[in-house]
């Protein structure tokens, strides 16, 4: 069907260009065009597909042309959008890979043609993994209705649903997640009866049930161990609450929260009570790259609406040992909120070289979702060295991030424009630990965020298609 | 006859279903751009879903939604009709048509709109007017026409049952015994076909096969007319208007009784129509989660936006949005709008207004509330508003709107509606004390007693069950009318004569 509707569109976007006025005398001005989405001056892997945007001030055509060294690319069309043909957008890149395209932006607005200051686009040659999972929901995550869990290529447009909302019963779902040493062993979450952690390994599927009768939930944050031997899990009983002043809006919290270790071999739960204390409460475990260590947050309980703001979580490890499935017997502090300040830590992700630590900071809780606040924090692991990293924060959020397996790339959930929905960002970090300035993943039609109304929720790169598709979950759940 | 039948179906939609199709046209959003449109090529019936929501956008206009649907109907009678008389003659056809007619009309009464099917059965029914033939060497014919149901359900999804049928049929009567691998044809394509592509479409085959779904039919609801025909009043801001359809409701029920009380407590008279309306139901009792009906979720949400609570007001338009089908709602999206620039959010507020400026229903009031070119009336509405907001820094689990309406007093004493939905609920669950506490606090406290005849009539009965000295009665009891009606009613308590009288309510009924 997407084949068809790309013919069709085809078709008609010759139809339209076949009548395109051209620029003719136009007047250089040195500003920036006004873009969406902002594509200037970001660093992009070699292998993304085209970086499509719009004019946001009105145009009746824009003839844009993409340049590096000799190889050029023209976009020309009546409107305000710049779309590029994905052939030679590729072509485009891996004649920049390395070096930088530089973008002209002509826009005809009223009888007057403008040619606006040029940007740089760097291209680098370390590719981005090349698939993309998330869920789309609606941002206000109390409730839901036709969810689905996608995976979208990066190098074109090709989207398709790796969990449906027609095919499960509308139940909810979340959280696609890879194991780092294995792409084929993943697993996502379907809620509701008789759902739980769906393990996809190698595009065989089973239904994971962790859960004892102690426990204060089910899994809720997960992350395999680099073996895949492993996965580290927190129970969480999840409080939703809403803030009277209408800047804040929605907070979650937990009542109750412990981490878990289970060993997928042995079908086994291993417990420590440094990662369940019930005066404590610890979440968002996750293994170092080496599989040595599980870094968690933690945090003094219990939480109580009254006193949300001084939900304050810090950063911990503690050992691992692969081999025995043995859980160390002390903690060790990482991050520390500093006291006085706002700055609880939440979704530590360590890159898979086991260089950084990448954590979100925010004022306080564990749903720095919707925290304006809340930014990305990296630690580089060698030296202790902490990165605010002003290149990659907004005054929205920023969070919900995740590591390609080169470590070059991490994406994450960033709300920065319009506040309200999450978008997929990407950002570069180089050999020296150099982060750039992010993009939002490009779409085929730039109008396309405008338009639409559900977030991107825990965005997760993938080195390649996972193995299973939406009908292969059905036979997991109740009839 | 036809056309008659039109004109009838047209005069029935506009003076009865005007309402019931304006909630069809809010309960989506139609946005003509090429990545929207795109979108409809994710599921089957691409072009009947596409035209149905594309022409449900007028629905806005009761002629237009009158004639769109009317006319509707007729042209998928029209196409049924034509093959079937071809097939079985004029008066077999005309009398399946007819019941055909009765079914789609009836589904025309379903809460969501039947407009896709009806235009997925038109155009079933006419792509199997194609034909489409082989001529081989030995100048025999070989017909292809089968095929047709492929591009058929592509289209128009289950109307392409209605291809095959009639592709089939045709044949047989043509050909008989000779035709009866045509109709095998037709019956594996009709079969195969959505099996094949469900993946594709991540639906199951079934479903795949009865895209975009066959509605139910029934009768027009009376009671749910009159309640849409409130709501759509109230959504006008047509306050007289909501409280005199209100007022004549066959049925009065909680929510004719909640958008009575709200228009009464917009034109500062709750307390004087209190107990004016045969249903007590202010809202304030009300919770909302994923299992509440959708027009209560509307009524909630109508009542945080009135009381100045933005972040439940949002919370109860996301509610409604996700809820509706395909997740989208233009009126929702509006209120979206609404509260955040109520709020100061610009940024996100810009978000739904641009979405609204393609929508036809709410494209001139986007174009009135645009940031930086506010319309006056617009900027004097959401400034007032700003007043009112909830400033109390708090973080709540549940909606429990007495908690919420003292927030919003403790913001701003001067939130009239929201002081009257307080001590009128306190009325109407009877507890005097707490009502005499919250007139204190809100009224006396802050020297500006509201002098109402209910609460006076109220305060008179926690001053006598309390024996009050006769200082605290001069304090309190500013209507010497109402002084001696009291004394009257002492002496007859329970007399029909006071039924008008919150003692009355308080001693006698539930």
């Amino acid at each position: 069907m997407r084949h068809t509707h790309s013919l069709i569109l085809s078709v008609l976007l010759i139809v339209i260009g076949a009548c395109t006025p051209s620029p003719d005398k136009p007047v250089k001005v040195d500003v920036l065009p006004d873009i969406y989405p902002d594509y200037t001056e970001v660093t992009v892997p070699q292998n993304i597909a085209p970086l499509n945007f719009l004019m946001r001030d009105s145009c009746g055509a824009l003839y844009v042309t993409a340049r590096s060294g000799d190889t050029e690319l023209v976009s020309h069309r009546k409107g305000n959008e710049a779309i590029f043909e994905l052939n030679k957008w590729r072509k485009l890149m891996q004649a920049a890979a390395g070096s930088e395209v530089i973008v002209e932006v002509t826009a005809l607005s009223g009888d007057q043609w403008t040619t606006y200051r040029p940007f740089k686009i760097y291209v680098s040659p370390d590719s981005i993994d090349p698939y993309l999972t998330y869920r789309l929901i609606e941002p206000d995550y109390e409730v839901y209705s036709r969810l689905q869990i996608m995976e979208r290529c990066l190098e074109d447009f090709t989207e398709r649903p790796i969990c449906d909302y027609n095919l499960v019963g509308n139940r909810c779902m979340n959280c696609h997640t890879y194991a780092p040493g294995d792409i084929d062993l993943s697993f996502l979450y379907v809620r509701g009866p008789g759902g739980g952690m769906v393990l996809n390994d190698r595009g065989r599927l089973r239904m994971l049930d962790m859960r004892t009768d102690d426990m204060v939930s089910g899994s809720v944050y997960a992350q395999f161990s680099p073996s895949g031997k492993y996965i580290v899990f927190s129970a969480n009983n999840i409080i939703p609450a809403f803030h009277t002043r209408p800047e804040k809006r929605l907070e979650v919290f937990d009542l109750k929260s412990d981490v878990y270790v289970y060993d997928l071999t042995s079908d086994k739960l291993l417990r420590s009570p440094l990662l369940a204390d019930s005066a404590r409460l610890e979440t968002f475990p996750t293994f170092s790259a080496d599989g040595r260590n599980i870094y968690l947050c933690i945090a003094d309980g219990p939480a109580h609406p009254a006193r949300i703001d001084s939900l304050q979580y810090s950063l911990y490890s503690i050992n691992f040992d692969e081999s025995t499935g043995t859980i160390g017997n002390a903690l060790d502090t990482i991050v520390s909120p500093t006291p006085g300040a706002h700055n609880s830590v939440s979704h530590p992700r360590i890159s898979p070289d086991g260089r950084h630590l990448l954590y979100t900071v925010s004022d306080y809780g564990t749903f720095p979702i919707w925290h304006r606040e809340a930014d990305l924090r990296m630690i580089d692991l060698n030296t202790g060295m902490i990165d605010k990293l002003p290149q990659v924060n907004s005054d929205k959020s920023d969070t919900y991030h995740s590591w390609s397996r080169s470590g070059r790339w991490f994406v994450f959930a960033s709300k920065r424009d319009d506040g309200l929905y999450g978008k997929p960002y990407f950002a570069y970090v180089n050999t020296d630990g150099k982060v750039s300035k992010p993009f939002v993943l490009p779409q085929k039609i730039p109008t396309f965020y405008d338009n639409n109304l559900k977030s991107f929720n825990v965005p997760e790169l993938g080195a390649r298609q996972v193995s299973f598709s939406s009908e292969d979950i059905v036979p997991l759940l109740p009839k | 006859m036809c056309l008659t039948g039109i004109a009838v179906l047209f005069v029935f939609y506009l003076t009865t279903m005007s309402a019931h199709l304006k909630w069809q046209e809010q309960n989506q959003i139609f946005i003509p751009t090429s990545d929207w449109l795109g979108t409809y090529f994710n599921k089957p019936a691409w072009l009947g879903c596409m035209a149905a929501e594309w022409l449900i956008q007028f629905f806005c206009y009761p002629v237009a939604s009158a004639l769109i649907l009317s006319l509707a109907v007729g042209f998928a009678v029209i196409s049924v009709y034509i093959p079937f008389s071809m097939i079985i003659g004029r008066r077999w056809a005309g009398a399946i048509t007819t019941l055909m007619a009765l079914w789609l009309i009836s589904t025309t009464f379903d809460e969501m709109s039947s407009l896709p099917f009806i235009l997925c059965v038109t155009g079933g029914s006419l792509l199997s007017e194609c034909k489409f033939y082989m001529v081989v060497k030995d100048q025999r014919h070989i017909d292809f026409s089968p095929l047709i149901i492929v591009p058929a359900f592509w289209l128009f999804g289950v109307g392409a049952l209605l291809t095959a049928l009639f592709i089939s049929l045709r044949t047989l009567k043509a050909k008989r015994l000779k035709g009866l691998t045509v109709v095998l044809a037709c019956l594996l394509l009709a079969v195969i076909t959505p099996a094949i592509l469900a993946p594709r479409y991540s639906l199951r085959p079934a479903d795949t096969a009865m895209y975009p779904g066959i509605p139910a039919p029934g009768l027009p609801d009376k009671e749910r007319l009159q309640r849409l025909a409130i709501d759509d009043a109230y959504y006008r801001s047509d306050l007289d208007e909501t409280k005199r359809l209100a007022v004549h409701a066959d049925t009065p029920n909680d929510v004719t009784a909640f958008y009575y009380y709200l228009a009464s407590a917009l034109q500062d008279s709750l307390p004087d129509n209190l107990l004016k309306y045969p249903v007590r139901n202010l809202g304030t009792l009300t919770s909302i989660s994923e299992s509440t009906p959708l027009p209560v979720i509307n009524m909630m949400n109508d009542l945080y936006y009135t009381l100045g609570d933005m972040t439940y007001a949002e919370r109860a338009a996301m509610m409604r949005n996700v809820f509706s089908p395909h997740n989208r709602n233009s009126r929702m999206l509006r209120r979206l709008a609404e509260i955040n620039l109520v709020s100061g959010d610009t940024l996100a507020a810009t978000k739904y207004l641009r979405i609204l400026g393609h929508v036809v229903s709410q494209r001139q009031w986007s174009r009135d509330h645009t940031p930086g070119s506010l319309s006056p009336q617009a900027e004097a509405d959401i400034m007032k508003r700003r007043m009112y907001v909830n400033k109390m820094p708090d973080l709540r689990t549940g909606d429990n709107c007495r908690f919420i309406l003292l927030q919003l007093l403790e913001s701003n004493p001067n939130n009239t509606v929201a002081l009257d939905y307080l001590l009128c609920t306190d009325l109407l669950l009877k507890d005097i004390e707490t009502f005499k506490n919250d007139y204190d606090t809100y009224c006396m406290a802050k020297d500006s007693p509201r002098y109402k005849d209910l609460y006076q009539q109220a305060l008179m009965i926690y001053l006598a069950g309390t024996n009050a000295p006769q200082d605290e009665w001069n304090r309190y009891i500013r209507s010497q009318e109402q002084l001696e009606r009291f004394q009257a009613y002492s002496m007859r308590r329970g007399d029909r004569s006071f039924a008008d009288t919150y003692w009355y309510y308080f001693d006698l009924q539930q």
